[in-house]
C-alpha cells in the first residue's frame, strides 16, 4: 500500500493528499499547472491520481436516499423534550450530583463536621424549648457554659431568644435547667442523606441504561 | 419564510417553524446517518433524535451555518450510536435489500444492467462501513453531501487540515478496498 505519502518525497512527486485537494479543486492555479505538468512526465502518479479520481467520482454518484418517513417533532415530543429531565444524560448528572452530595455529607458525619446523629437542634431549658443552635463550651461542671444563638423573635421570658443574640449561660450542677438534645432530627437528616445517596444511584443507572453506555 | 426567520420564530417556540427546518433538511441528515451506520430503522433513529436534541438546543444556536450546525449534532449522535453496545448488531439481508445504494433502474437500462449496478452500489456501501469512522464521515460529507472543507470542518469540529487529512485517507482506503471488487467496477478503473 502506498502511504500518505510517495515513496521518494525528492522526485518531488505529488502526495496524495494533493492529489485529493487537484481533485476537489481547492488549489491555486499555479498548483494546479505544476501537478498537471507533473503527470505528464510521471505516469505513477498520473495513475495514482486518476484511480483516486474515478473512486471519488463513484462515490459522488451515490444517491441520496430518502427516508421512509418524516422527522417533524409532534406537540408532545416538543414539550418531552424542552423537559430536561426527559434527557437522558440529566439523569446520569443529576442522579451523579446527588450521589456525590450524599457522599460528602457522609464524609462530614464520619468526621463530625456536620449532620450527625447526636447533633442538637434544639434545647429546653427548664420547661422553656428554644429553637436555638447550641454550644456548649468547658467540662461539664462549675466551668462549663452553654451559648445559645436564637435566630427567630420571641418574647421568652429566659431572655435568650432575641434576635441573633449569643448569650452564655453558666452550668452548673446545682442548676434545675437540663439540656435535652432531639437526635431524633439527627436520624432524620441521617436517612435522609440515606435516601438521597440512594436514589442518586438509581437515577444514574437509569440515566446509564437509557443512553446504553458504558458507566464511565 | 427564509431560514433566519423559521430559526427566530422556532426559538420562540413556534413548533410549526421548527418542522419546516425539519422538512428542509432531513433528507441530508437522514442520509448522513444512513451512511454512517448503514441501517436504516437505525438511522431513523438517530436522525429522530438529532431534531429532538436540535429543538431543545436550539436556543444556543447563534448566528451561522443550521445544516452544519444540524449535521453535528447527528454526527455526535452516529458516534454515541457506535460507542453503545446496541451498535454491534447485525444488519439483516432484507434490511439491505431495502435500501439499495443505487437508485432504481432508468427506463433502457437491462435487468443484467441494473443488477449490476445494484451490486456495485452494495459493494461502495460496504466499503464505506468498512472505513473508520472518522474517514467515512469526511467522505460522506465531502463526496456524497458536496459540502465544502469549511462547512465539514464545522460539522465534525475539526480544523481544515485535518478534514484534508482525513478525506484523503479515506478516499484512498476506499479505493483499496474497491480494488478487491475490480469485476464489479466501471471499465477501465484503474489500479496501481
Amino acid at each position: 500500500m502506498m502511504g500518505i505519502f510517495r515513496r521518494n518525497p525528492a522526485a518531488k512527486h505529488v502526495r496524495l493528499e494533493e492529489m485529493s485537494s487537484l481533485i476537489d479543486g481547492s488549489i491555486t492555479g499555479e498548483q494546479r499547472f505544476s501537478y498537471e505538468s507533473h503527470f505528464q512526465s510521471c505516469l505513477s502518479c498520473k495513475d495514482e491520481f486518476l484511480g483516486i479520481q474515478e473512486t471519488v467520482s463513484l462515490l459522488k454518484k451515490m444517491p441520496m436516499v430518502q427516508p421512509a418517513k418524516s422527522f417533524i417533532l409532534t406537540k408532545r415530543e416538543s414539550q418531552e423534550s424542552s423537559w430536561s429531565l426527559n434527557n437522558i444524560f440529566s439523569f446520569r448528572r443529576v442522579g451523579m450530583t446527588m450521589a456525590l452530595v450524599a457522599m460528602l455529607l457522609f464524609a462530614g458525619n464520619l468526621s463530625g463536621l456536620v449532620g450527625a446523629p447526636n447533633d442538637s437542634s434544639s434545647i429546653q431549658v427548664g420547661s422553656k424549648t428554644l429553637p436555638s443552635l447550641i454550644r456548649v463550651s468547658g467540662e461539664s461542671g462549675p466551668e462549663s457554659s452553654l451559648s445559645l444563638i436564637s435566630n427567630e423573635n420571641s418574647n421568652d421570658s429566659t431572655g435568650y431568644s432575641e434576635t441573633f443574640l449569643e448569650e452564655s449561660i453558666p452550668l452548673n450542677e446545682s442548676d434545675s435547667q437540663q439540656i435535652s438534645v432531639d437526635s431524633k432530627v439527627g436520624f432524620e437528616l441521617w436517612n435522609l442523606q440515606v435516601g438521597f445517596f440512594v436514589l442518586g444511584i438509581i437515577l444514574f443507572l437509569v440515566g446509564s441504561l437509557r443512553a446504553r453506555r458504558s458507566f464511565f | 419564510m427564509d431560514e433566519a426567520e423559521l430559526i427566530r420564530r422556532a426559538k420562540d417556540g413556534e413548533l410549526e417553524c421548527f418542522n419546516q427546518l425539519v422538512l428542509r433538511y432531513q433528507t441530508q441528515v437522514y442520509n448522513l446517518s444512513f451512511r454512517m451506520v448503514g441501517h436504516s430503522a437505525t438511522a431513523e433513529d438517530i436522525t429522530q433524535e438529532s431534531f429532538v436534541s436540535a429543538y431543545r438546543k436550539l436556543r444556543s444556536f447563534q448566528a451561522g451555518n443550521f445544516l452544519a450546525w444540524l449535521m453535528r449534532i447527528a454526527t455526535n449522535a452516529c458516534m454515541d450510536h457506535f460507542r453503545s453496545a446496541h451498535s454491534k448488531r447485525n444488519v439483516s439481508l432484507e434490511e439491505l435489500e431495502e435500501n439499495p445504494s443505487f437508485s432504481p433502474t432508468s427506463g433502457g437500462e437491462s435487468p443484467e444492467a441494473y443488477a449490476l449496478r445494484r451490486e456495485l452500489g452494495e459493494v461502495l456501501k460496504q466499503s464505506l462501513l468498512s472505513i473508520p469512522s472518522d474517514q467515512r464521515i469526511a467522505l460522506i460529507l465531502i463526496d456524497l453531501q458536496g459540502l465544502s472543507y469549511d462547512e465539514a470542518s464545522q460539522v465534525i469540529g475539526v480544523p481544515i487540515g485535518t478534514v484534508k487529512s482525513r478525506l484523503s485517507r479515506g478516499r484512498i482506503a476506499m479505493r483499496e478496498r474497491l480494488q478487491n471488487k475490480r469485476e464489479l467496477l466501471p471499465s477501465g478503473f484503474r489500479f496501481s
